[in-house]
């Protein structure tokens, strides 16, 4: 009976590793990139948006078509937003403990328990739930004040 | 997920650009190239930030074009396998709904939203409902929902994503 290949034989038979989130696998290209939160992208994006529409006048037309559609969604889902809260979001979360993709996940949904962000975020289950509840606490007190 | 991405790009530049403004012509031709481009290995490319380096101009010995190698920084978006998102709601039908995430448009059909939402035809916009009493839930254009993408597929200019709201803590929001 033929038995299922493994993860490692799959890949050196030259098959994709297919990529999922909730095992932290993005591939190759995404691996180890820098993740934004919404309110980042939304930051960065009105700062090009004022680039390209003082460089020349032909107004909104000027920007891609998807340039406006992630305008939109960060507009919707950009919570926090005042700069200095966003700042802070990152200093929540220690590095050592959390990857990059979750601390991103858990500011995006704002999540408000530890049970909610397991739920969405799988690969949070190896962090004590208390310790976890904590933190998100420690986030929402920055949303409220701001 | 938004990602920071370090990238490079070719450009070929016609001799009649050759001059004291090289540089800013580069960078536009740059911009026009790369943005709102999308490609399977590194999603969609919203918006060049910064420029990294520019590389000297080689020449092509026989059309005269020189060749430019620029590194620069984006902002791209991939949708990830079983990665949780929120959204906004565009069409509604009876075979599911779409939505939009950023870029990309994400399918939810009718065997993935939970089976006490039905698709309620006569609403106008059509919808779906939830039957059970006080806590009614409604996904109609321009709501806002939370799904979880069950796969990706990728085509030459566009990614779409299928997405289920059958699991706890998704739908609406």
């Amino acid at each position: 009976m033929a038995s299922v290949p493994t993860e490692n034989e799959r890949i050196n038979r030259g098959q994709l590793e297919e990529d999922d989130a909730s095992k932290l696998k993005f591939g190759e290209e995404f691996q180890n990139t820098q993740c934004l939160f919404i309110a980042e992208v939304k930051v960065l994006m009105e700062v090009q948006k004022h680039n390209r529409l003082s460089e020349n006048d032909m107004g909104e037309s000027s920007l891609s078509e998807v340039f406006q559609k992630t305008m939109n969604y960060c507009n919707q889902f950009g919570k926090y937003q005042n700069h200095e809260a966003v700042k802070e979001m990152r200093k929540i979360f220690p590095v050592n403990e959390f990857k990059q993709f979750e601390v991103a996940q858990l500011v995006n949904l704002s999540c408000e328990t530890a049970e909610e962000a397991k739920a969405l975020i799988p690969s949070l289950s190896r962090i004590q739930d208390d310790r976890l509840q904590e933190l998100l606490e420690e986030m929402h007190s920055l949303k409220v004040y701001s | 997920m938004f990602f920071l991405k370090t990238l490079t790009h070719t450009i070929l530049l016609h001799p009649q650009y050759f001059g004291p403004n090289i540089q800013a012509c580069l960078i536009r031709r740059l911009h026009d190239e790369v943005e709102g481009t999308c490609s399977g290995r590194f999603g969609f490319i919203i918006s060049v930030i910064e420029i990294t380096s520019i590389s000297r101009g080689m020449l092509h010995p026989t059309s005269g074009f020189a060749e430019f190698k620029i590194v620069y920084k984006a902002i791209v978006f991939k949708p990830f396998k079983n990665q949780v998102v929120d959204g906004i709601v565009t069409t509604v039908n009876k075979m599911g709904f779409f939505v939009e995430v950023g870029p990309v448009t994400v399918f939810v059909s009718n065997h993935l939203i939970p089976s006490d939402m039905k698709f309620d035809p006569n609403s106008n916009p059509p919808s779906y409902v939830s039957v059970d009493g006080e806590n009614q839930q409604r996904i109609v254009n321009n709501a806002n929902v939370r799904l979880k993408i069950v796969g990706t597929r990728v085509d030459a200019t566009e990614i779409f994503a299928i997405g289920t709201i059958k699991e706890d803590y998704l739908g609406c929001i």
